[in-house]
């Protein structure tokens, strides 16, 4: 009785686990539809986008999708379109869930890290296939690096960004500096800030709730460092990490950031209110302080750097979930989304570098578009390791310790390599 | 044997019809996802595809998980913050509402206001009050009394508290609607008997209405306890889980593990252990607050 009451249950769970993957596997998708981009798309595609804009600007998004939207279905009559603005917050949850109910978008945006990891996982197809015979050459090569995994391309680029340094024009005159001769490097930019905290002012903002990405892999790469190689070792524990710890420590203990650093994950907004000398951002800011320009003059400095002048910079791509029913249909979709004139509505728009060189004559006579333009020569992806998503934890913790003075730098990095070692045995890497 | 069927259907035929709904409805919620989860504990399995059987290999990582062992060390520190203060918040919210006063009514609605209102915004709020600046309104106001300026969110010492802090804020206007509630249920005759005896009010209320109150301790006491073991909104919201983990709870870590490192076995692991945790605790309130009461 009780034997056959375990094989009923067996039989549930198992019939249960196979209705949840949906009986699929993560094979490369084939090529048997048109997918030039144009004309032959058909059925319905939905693409899961997020908000590139910032508050109150939702109108003006949802025209810039019907006109990109409008401009597909008109070379693709037979394909029904729906474009869907999801919230950034819990994507991940909410985008995995769906996939594995079999409800998921037939293509969806996503980042580097991410890319990596839902390729590692099975999660996205390839779509090496699709792209036989298409031009990728007007892709700037940094974006197409974040989009192929294991010599399989998963998706195409929509857009760049470049984490750089705001200036509050105001503050540094009052320091007695100059606006046209900013810092190059983190010691110039120490010295200015110790003026700043003597005229009662933040030197930068540091968010130490979240985004090591933005925060705290830039400050060891600029000192020479990354957390792991191209090989997958995990090379963090070094004098880069020392020195970058060290370094945020003496800038929370000089009240060069502020007190709540240690977990605040807005600053950007203090910044605005003439708070702060500087601020690390990215062109979402720059968006904000024309659609609210702020009370001060401003301007965007030079990357900040010891010994590399490097920065983050993230792409944006498209990318098919492995159980898409429109495969054909999504990969047409995403080259004309991708494509230059699509490129060129969205980028200029949002204000995100375009992933095409063509598209940046967008920016024509736009100096600090110009400016990024040429900054994300410098920009480093993040961590392009099945573990990428993973670390951010781990370094957000170490990096808060070190703040709080639990931990020397030294130990934060030695622990910090521990624990991504670990990570990496439970992700059988 | 069909004779059988039919005159059990005759007899509770209607009973069959009102209970079959629900037992779907909890096969396929509850008991299919508890079994499943169960199993997924044995399995990794990173949502999509077949989930592989590893043995006890994810209970093994747990044993020796110190980040988990610090999520449930902080939950328990949570609930110890949360639930008691929550109780009495809530009594003493339900004693004056039931006592008649004037604006009775509006009081009611003030006081369940943060009940209906999202957590979102209520973290807005928090964030605003606890900013850990000296410009943050909070640190301004002790400052004024002369109190230096407190980190909040970013003292691992007092994070924790004003997470418990937002939740007991969220949560009492709930839990004085039960106390109300259990008050209303209190029959008047026993108050009359007391007065007549010439007990205070205070001692009216040490022996009559709080022991007469013991079932809604009871059941304000699991439902808060669960709530506080199930704590993920703020500490998602206001800390991410630091500083230095100090409000990662199991929840929170649950999450992270399930979506962010997509380890669904092990987060099944997270979440049985939660599961035979809040069953202990409930259990252990069961053998002290769930007694019977006698109203005589």
């Amino acid at each position: 009785m009780f034997r056959k009451g375990m094989q009923v249950v067996v039989a549930i769970i198992l019939v249960f686990s196979m209705v949840l993957s949906g009986c699929s596997s993560s094979k490369e998708v084939s090529n048997t539809g048109n997918s030039s981009g144009s004309g032959g798309a058909k059925g319905k595609i939905t693409l899961w986008v997020y908000p590139y804009l910032g508050d109150g600007e939702a109108d003006k998004e949802k025209k810039m999708w019907d006109d990109i939207k409008a401009g597909f279905v008109k070379d693709n009559p037979d394909a029904q379109l729906d474009i869907v603005t999801n919230p950034w917050d819990q994507r991940e949850p909410k985008l995995l869930s769906a996939i594995s109910a079999g409800t998921g978008p037939d293509l969806f945006y996503t980042n580097p890290d991410y890319v990596v990891k839902f390729a590692e996982k099975g999660i996205i197809a390839p779509i090496t296939s699709y792209l036989k015979g298409f031009d990728m050459s007007d892709f700037t090569e940094a974006s197409l690096k974040t989009t192929r995994y294991k010599g399989q391309d998963y998706g195409l680029p929509l857009l760049q960004s470049v984490v750089t340094v705001f200036y509050n024009f105001d503050i540094v005159k009052e320091i007695g500096e100059d606006p046209n001769n900013l810092p190059k490097t983190w010691d110039e930019f120490d010295k200015w800030a110790a003026k700043a905290k003597e005229k009662g002012k933040y030197a930068i903002n540091f968010h130490g709730g979240g985004a090591p990405n933005i925060y705290i892999y830039p400050l060891i790469w600029q000192e020479g460092g990354d957390i792991i190689d191209s090989n997958g070792k995990v090379i963090v524990n070094s004098p880069a990490t020392v020195t970058a710890f060290t370094h945020l420590s003496k800038m929370y203990t000089s009240g060069w950031i502020p007190s709540d650093s240690i977990t605040s994950n807005d600053q950007v907004t203090d910044f605005r209110a003439g708070k702060f000398l500087a601020s690390i951002s990215d062109s979402t800011l720059y968006t904000k302080m024309l659609s609210q320009p702020p009370t001060f003059k401003w301007g965007v400095g030079e990357l900040l750097g010891n010994k590399k002048q490097v920065t983050y910079g993230t792409t944006g791509s498209l990318v098919i979930p492995h159980n898409s029913k429109n495969k054909d249909g999504a990969v047409a979709f995403m080259k004309y989304l991708t494509g230059s004139e699509a490129s060129k509505t969205f980028n200029s728009i949002t204000k995100y570098l375009p992933a095409r060189k063509t598209a940046y004559s967008i920016f024509n006579g736009d100096k600090t578009m110009l400016k990024f333009a040429e900054q994300s020569q410098h920009t480093l992806p993040g961590i392009l390791h099945p573990i990428g998503p993973n670390v951010n934890s781990f370094a957000t913790a170490e990096a808060q310790a070190v703040l709080l003075q639990k931990k020397t730098p030294q130990q934060a990095a030695a622990d910090f390599a521990k624990e991504l070692e670990s990570e990496m045995k439970k992700e059988g890497q | 044997m069909l004779h059988k069927v039919r005159r059990q259907w005759n007899r509770n035929g209607i009973v069959y019809v009102f209970l079959v709904p629900v037992m779907v409805h909890y096969l396929i919620f509850q008991l299919i996802p508890f079994a499943f989860s169960a199993y997924l504990t044995f399995s990794n399995w990173s949502m999509v595809g077949t989930p592989k059987f590893i043995g006890l290999r994810n209970w093994e990582v747990f044993m020796t998980d110190s980040i988990a062992w610090k999520a449930i060390r902080n939950t328990l520190l949570f609930s110890a913050y949360y639930i008691v203060p929550t109780m009495v918040l809530g009594l003493i919210l339900g004693l004056l509402i039931n006592n008649k006063l004037k604006f009775s009514n509006f009081y009611k609605a003030a006081f369940f206001l943060p009940v209906i209102t999202s957590f979102v915004v209520l973290s807005g709020i928090w964030r605003w009050l606890f900013k850990g600046t000296d410009y943050g309104l909070v640190n301004y106001l002790l400052g004024k009394m002369g109190i230096g300026m407190q980190l909040f969110f970013s003292n691992p010492n007092q994070a924790l508290a004003v997470l418990a802090a937002l939740s007991i804020f969220k949560v009492s206007g709930i839990t004085m609607v039960y106390y109300y509630a259990g008050l209303r249920s209190i029959p008047a005759h026993l108050y009359e008997a007391a007065r007549i005896d010439g007990s205070s009010s205070w001692n009216t209320f040490w022996r009559v209405t709080f022991p007469l109150l013991l079932p809604t301790h009871f059941y304000v006491a699991v439902v808060t306890t669960i709530g506080s073991f199930q704590i993920f909104d703020s500490a998602y919201l206001l800390t991410a889980g630091g500083p230095d983990r100090a409000t990662t709870t199991i929840v929170y870590y649950m999450y992270d593990i399930g979506f962010r490192t997509m380890r669904l076995g092990y987060a099944s692991v997270i979440a049985y252990v939660l599961f035979v945790i809040v069953l202990l605790i409930s259990l252990v309130q069961k053998r002290f607050l769930g007694k019977e009461v006698s109203y005589y």
